[in-house]
């Protein structure tokens, strides 16, 4: 773990006696590793007794969240992206991590500015306007990934971009998907 | 005309297009890495359907997708929508488990959009 995941982490464990984690993903991410660590998740959650509704939520935010993390990661960095999912006090969180170059932080941060300004319908709206409007590559969707993310979560997700140099930031999210089941 | 089968993998799912029914059956994980080259050939048979000028049913029975399955789904759904004089009455049984409202709600984005006829049917995973 490096120290851009270990601060937002801790920050989360410190304030939370009831932490537990339940999928913990730290390294190189690619399709097979979404596809098998899906599985995995989905066998966690249904052993921990969480409804359907919040199984297919979790599969469908933890695509999301590690196929952005292997299209957008910086390359030739040493800083590993990370994927977790913990039950807190606050009920069952998604925490994603990766590093960015500094042209993708000026895109992400204009992003995540305005969808934080955005209630629940007008993220809605505007999730409908880009999946029936927008294109997609092997390098991006548009900002479909993200607005995906912030359509499915049951609150804003919080969010992070830590420097790490003038070329590179640290990206975090925390997702809640559910209280407890 | 024979069926067209594209047979699932670990990251697709299985496809099947009954000519003699009218079926087109999209059922599976569904995370391609390339969505455009995954659903290129099924936007093809699609092409052949239209020959038939008759309804068609979809029956699509997914445990989970990423964006690009998503656009690359609402974008047949919006093709057979736009040529309503090929497909005159296409119908969607969007299958989930039991209690999935989450998938139940994906599956509403695409009735919402496409404005085809959407049926929800629950199976039991018991």
């Amino acid at each position: 773990m490096n120290s851009y995941s270990k601060k937002a982490l801790n920050s989360l464990i410190e304030s939370d006696e009831d932490y537990n984690d339940v999928f913990v993903l730290s390294g190189h991410i690619n399709q097979s590793i979404v596809g098998s660590s899906i599985k995995i998740i989905e066998n966690k959650l249904i052993e921990l007794k969480f409804s359907k509704t919040v199984v297919s939520k979790a599969k469908l935010l933890g695509v999301e969240l590690m196929e952005n993390i292997f299209k957008h990661q910086s390359l030739g960095t040493n800083i590993t992206p990370y994927f977790h999912i913990a039950i807190t006090k606050k009920g069952l969180v998604m925490l994603s991590g990766n590093s960015i170059s500094y042209n993708d932080y000026l895109v992400l941060h204009k992003k995540l500015n305005e969808l934080d300004l955005l209630s629940k319908e007008e993220i809605k709206k505007r999730y409908i306007g880009v999946l029936t409007d927008g294109s997609i590559s092997d390098k991006g969707n548009a900002g479909l990934g993200l607005l995906t993310i912030f359509n499915r979560s049951n609150n804003k997700p919080k969010h992070l971009l830590n420097k790490v140099s003038e070329d590179e930031y640290y990206f975090n999210m925390e997702i809640y998907l559910s209280s407890f089941n | 005309m024979e069926n067209f089968i594209i047979k699932k993998t670990d990251k697709t799912p299985e496809v099947i297009f009954d000519f003699r029914k009218n079926l087109i059956s999209i059922s599976g994980i569904c995370i391609p890495e390339n969505p455009y080259d995954f659903f290129d050939p099924i936007f093809k048979e699609l092409n052949h359907l239209k020959k038939s000028k008759s309804d068609i049913l979809f029956e699509i029975y997914l445990e989970y997708f990423n964006t690009g399955a998503s656009k690359c789904l609402l974008n047949i759904f919006l093709e057979v929508a736009r040529v309503e004089n090929e497909f005159p009455a296409t119908t969607v049984n969007w299958i989930i488990d039991e209690g999935d409202t989450e998938l139940k709600e994906a599956g509403e984005v695409f009735e919402e959009i496409s404005k085809l006829k959407f049926n929800y049917k629950e199976i039991s995973s018991n």
